[in-house]
């Protein structure tokens, strides 16, 4: 059986530097996944994949018993932003860069996220994306409004339920399947036609 | 098609269909969505679309990882931490007790000297006592920043040391300064605050995101 989050940062409180590297490895994959995501490219997304560890490393004694992986994708949400903000790029809802006036001006984390986070761009390929069908998808997740793409990807990519990327957002989890919804409704309407080229995994 | 009176249902149900695809869903509502989804097309529809969606979407979305560099560089990392935790604390749980106990010799010698100086020196009695109350606040302000200004700075002191450690050394400052510390109760699990009349003083609170409190100096 799989040890859980809560015991691996327990033996790493108490010295095991390994305990550490199962959870390095655990989340390497869905956590780099949802930054690569978020961000522009594979070296913002490897410098703020290590600067999340430094953090969860450092903080660990601030970590509360709470779910370690809202922990983990909520300080890797912040520092996408923080990055997005630092570089004052500003992408508006309508696609029109503009330049921020002030680092602090006034950006409320959930009604401007769209405006801070980066526009679609070229990503590493992977086998589904190199083709049409992929890269439909991936541009249509990357059109989405930001507080929709975060939940989605975080759902898609991150692996949290939905409990978790509430708890990670500071949200109720009304407001997060919601966001879910209103996102599958905009992809299920730009892939209207791609539906029968969808593979499907699970069945009820 | 659902009939008009199920539309407030099929909303419902399309929650439960998320909630379901994460696992999240306890199986007295599993057992009514799966009837549900025998008599709506449109769950059933908005079921199988999601599924499909969800399933591609993983497998396109989803990326190797970071450079190995990356790996390395946070492995490097949790092992100097371990290091620096196991060597340091001690010395600066010691130095704060060193503060404290300087801090006792000092206001022993302010008492002694007030003492000295007796009621009928002008300069003090004519003084207001919330004046004379903000120095002594200003004083363990002063303290508590030279406890955290060391070589790392405040926030690695209240990672390291914890912030409780800081606090306690904060309200027995106070109470030796025959301040009121009522304030320092107000502490729960998540939100760690200082009181009110510290914070202009060399030490305030900055709010970040993921996590609520830090003390800086």
């Amino acid at each position: 059986m799989e040890e859980e989050d809560k015991d691996l940062l327990a033996r790493y409180r108490q010295g095991d530097v390994d305990a550490l590297a199962v959870l390095v490895e655990r989340y390497r994959r869905p956590l780099f996944s949802f930054i690569l995501r978020m961000t522009e490219g594979k070296e913002d997304a490897d410098e703020i994949f290590q600067e999340v560890w430094v953090r969860v490393i450092r903080k660990i004694d601030s970590y509360r018993n709470k779910s370690f992986i809202s922990w983990l994708f909520r300080i890797a949400h912040n520092l996408v932003i923080d990055r997005a903000r630092r570089r004052k790029k500003f992408i508006s809802l309508d696609g029109g860069m503009s330049q921020s006036s002030s680092e602090d001006s006034g950006i409320g984390r959930d009604s401007t996220l769209s405006n801070v986070l980066p526009s679609a761009s070229p990503r590493p390929s992977s086998v589904i994306e190199a083709t049409e069908l992929g890269e439909k998808i991936s541009r249509a997740v990357d059109e989405l409004p930001a507080e929709q793409k975060t939940v989605f990807v975080m759902r898609t990519t991150g692996e949290l339920r939905f409990r978790e990327i509430a708890e990670s957002q500071g949200l109720s989890i009304n407001t997060v399947l919601a966001r879910m919804h209103y996102a599958l409704s905009k992809l299920r309407i730009v892939l209207q036609e791609d539906y029968a080229m969808l593979g499907v995994d699970h069945e009820m | 098609m659902p009939c008009w009176g199920w539309i407030m249902k099929c909303e419902d149900m399309e929650k439960k269909i998320l909630l379901h695809e994460s696992g999240e869903l306890s199986l007295a509502d599993a057992d009514e969505l799966v009837r549900h989804l025998e008599s709506c097309t449109d769950c059933r529809s908005f079921h199988d679309d999601t599924a499909r969606l969800l399933s591609t979407a993983r497998k396109t979305l989803s990326a190797d990882g970071p450079s190995p560099r990356v790996t390395a560089a946070i492995m490097a990392e949790a092992r100097a931490r371990v290091t620096t935790r196991t060597i340091a604390i001690p010395w600066r749980r010691a130095r704060a007790f060193a503060y404290a106990a300087a801090l006792v010799i000092a206001v022993t010698g302010m008492i002694l000297f007030h003492d000295r100086k007796g009621p009928t020196d002008d300069a003090v009695a004519d003084r207001p006592s919330a004046e004379i109350e903000q120095e002594r606040i200003s004083g363990v302000g002063f303290l508590l920043a030279i406890v955290c200004e060391d070589d790392v700075g405040a926030e690695e002191y209240v990672y390291e040391q914890g912030p409780q450690n800081l606090y306690e050394l904060g309200r027995q400052l106070m109470k030796l300064e025959g301040l009121d510390t009522t304030e320092f109760m107000q502490e729960d699990d998540d939100f760690l605050s200082l009181p009110g009349a510290l914070q202009p003083i060399g030490l305030r609170r900055h709010s970040v995101d993921e996590h609520p409190v830090k003390i800086c100096v």
